[in-house]
């Protein structure tokens, strides 16, 4: 009996370092950043929920959150019509064709975020390729404004976060099984109920999995936020930074942490489970 | 290959070495200091780091921070702070000497003083000022045919979309609320009549820049054509030929005394003295006032040239002709208009 626990302690040792690791990196600047979001003032005084109430209160911050998840979901339902015809041409196409897609895919994962938004501050800027390309051709009258709005902040996060999509997409439409997609088609259903009732269902474990990548990723991604969207699009990371810094008030930027992270974690927690309980149906049906 | 022993505890000796040698120059032969990101880091780069090295023989290495960042830095990790000596604007001065975070300025380097003006110099002792950064108008001359007398000429509905502008994290975006305040009925802590003025700027605004160097390049990125900036940021941009130009604005620009401070517990200590002395002598001044760094001197011996004279005469007649903020009356309150500002100045 003893010497199967031992051994069994012996198994869980190589393991040990890293959630040590984990403890002191992770989960001991957690429970710091709580206990600092419990204190009623900059002076650390009293404790109570004060800036928990003042977050509900004050209509800015959660306007601010609210914003912020409503990019995440915009980001993450590009990422999805974009991801889904590149991993069907990806599906059907011949070995170069497969490598030169997956080469695309993973080319922006090569260099930095902060080159991939300078990037696309060039491409979007007032005097940036798309604005004078239309200008030449006559197209537009005047420059449009691309930088600095919501669309450009969208479509710019979505080519930044496509690969953590695309990735999982592909690899599950691999693995579904071909003769399924040829039985639906021999018993007459048309391209797209192909794609609804068989492709997309057997693939909603990649799909679910990549998308919750993008989503939390975009929802924190500070430095694409803050120089594609500017000073003009406030959200969750610009807005914790400022009461950090700008503002100095450290239990309340701590507040916003806490409760920008649970919001994160439950959404996440939610899909999840809904995902599953899907799958559950697919594999029972 | 053959190696011989000796050969390879010789490399083996040589890669200890080197790979040692970044922890030692960080003890003793090297100061770790900040500057602000733009026009500020380029000159102290070009200047005072080779000036520095051929003084003492040590090296300096610059970490381009805003002052905000900077304080929230040294008080995060006060036992062993990330930098030597930082640069600080009045503002983040005040909340980093009531944070206890900087050592005054010694005694012993007091004969450098000597050339500082009274209004540079602090009153407790703290470093004196290096620099001061003129605040006015910047614009497109391309754009905007007559040259703006006024802050209201960013009120101007010709300018439609066109005006850019930064919040009240940097002493930029407070100097000019509190001075649109102020001519606008306000004072120093109320600065009411600013932010009710911001709610009929908006129609204008273009864009909200990061900070004050991010504002600077959206002239270079042809996305602003007018805004408030500083002196410096924008006739670098001009001596590299971006279509730019600066003017005072008629009630006067404002001055704003940037000082470079020790921090407690640096280890670069007497170093560190020594590259605040080589920041104020007159011939790093000297340098750092010319083309096309054009940052102001505080050192009494050196005198204006070239695109500070469109400024002033020299230094007294800077400071008689402009004017300074008396930032302890209103920095307790920064931090609410800071958000204030964030949530009410949105486009």
């Amino acid at each position: 009996m003893l010497r199967r626990k031992l051994e069994s302690f012996g198994e869980t040792l190589p393991a040990l370092p890293l959630a040590a690791f984990f403890l002191v990196a992770f989960v001991a600047p957690l429970v710091l950043l709580f206990v600092i979001s419990l204190f009623e003032s900059t002076e650390f005084h009293s404790i109570g929920a004060h800036q928990y109430v003042k977050f509900v209160i004050d209509g800015f911050s959660i306007g601010v959150l609210w914003d912020t998840l409503f990019l995440g979901f915009c980001v993450t339902a590009v990422c999805l019509l974009l991801a889904y015809p590149l991993g069907l041409v990806y599906l059907e196409g011949g070995a170069r064709l497969r490598a030169l897609i997956l080469f695309l895919i993973l080319l922006p994962l090569l260099t930095s975020a902060v080159v991939r938004t300078f990037a696309w501050l060039v491409i979007l800027g007032r005097e940036g390729i798309i604005n004078n390309a239309m200008l030449a051709l006559g197209l537009w009258g005047q420059p449009a404004r691309l930088l600095y709005t919501w669309g450009g902040l969208i479509v710019a996060l979505a080519q930044i976060q496509l690969p953590l999509l695309a990735l999982p997409v592909i690899n599950s439409l691999l693995k579904v099984d071909k003769s399924l997609i040829d039985a639906a088609e021999g018993l007459g259903a048309s391209s797209w109920r192909r794609f609804w009732t068989v492709i997309l269902p057997l693939t909603l474990p990649g799909a679910v999995a990549g998308g919750l990548l993008v989503f939390a990723a975009s929802t924190t991604a500070f430095i694409t936020q803050t120089l594609v969207g500017g000073g003009r699009i406030v959200l969750m990371p610009l807005n914790i930074y400022q009461q950090a810094v700008g503002v100095q008030d450290w239990p309340f930027a701590a507040a916003l942490s806490i409760v920008f992270l649970l919001i994160i974690v439950a959404i996440t927690w939610l899909i999840n489970a809904f995902a599953q309980a899907r799958m559950r149906g697919v594999n029972a049906a | 290959m053959q190696m011989s022993r000796r050969t390879a505890l010789r490399l083996g000796a040589a890669s200890l070495a080197t790979a040692g040698l970044p922890a030692l120059a960080r003890a003793a032969e090297a100061v770790v200091a900040t500057t602000y990101p733009g026009s500020f880091d380029e000159a102290f780069k070009a200047v005072v780091g080779p000036a520095f090295t051929k003084a003492t023989g040590a090296n300096v290495s610059f970490t381009p921070l805003l002052a905000i960042d900077q304080v929230a830095k040294i008080q995060a990790a006060r036992a062993n702070p990330p930098f030597d000596v930082v640069l600080f604007d009045e503002g983040p001065l005040i909340n980093a000497i009531k944070a206890d975070v900087l050592e005054k300025f010694p005694a012993s380097a007091a004969k450098t003083l000597a050339d500082i003006p009274e209004a540079f110099q602090h009153p407790d002792g703290y470093a004196p000022v290096v620099t001061c950064q003129v605040i006015g108008i910047a614009f497109n001359p391309k754009k905007v045919k007559a040259p703006p007398t006024s802050w209201d000429d960013l009120w101007k509905p010709e300018y439609k979309g066109r005006v850019g502008i930064t919040g009240m994290a940097s002493s930029l975006g407070t100097a000019f609320m509190v001075d649109v305040a102020k001519l606008k009925g306000g004072s120093d802590t109320d600065i009411e009549p600013a932010f009710k003025a911001m709610q009929t700027l908006l129609p204008n605004v273009g864009a909200i820049a990061q900070s004050p160097g991010a504002l600077a390049a959206l002239f270079q990125q042809g996305e602003i054509d007018i805004a408030f900036n500083y002196f410096n940021n924008i006739e670098l941009l001009r001596a590299k030929g971006v279509d730019v130009d600066f003017v005072a604005p008629s009630t006067g620009a404002i001055v704003v005394r940037t000082s470079a401070q020790l921090v407690k517990n640096a280890p670069a200590g007497k170093l560190a003295t020594a590259y605040l002395e080589t920041i104020m002598s007159e011939a790093v001044q000297k340098d750092l006032e010319a083309t096309p760094w054009v940052m102001m001197p505080t050192n009494k011996k050196v005198p204006f040239t070239g695109a500070n004279l469109k400024l002033a005469k020299g230094l007294d007649d800077l400071i008689g002709k402009n004017k300074l903020l008396d930032w302890n009356k209103f920095q307790h309150l920064r931090g609410d208009w800071i958000t204030r500002f964030t949530k009410e100045v949105k486009i």
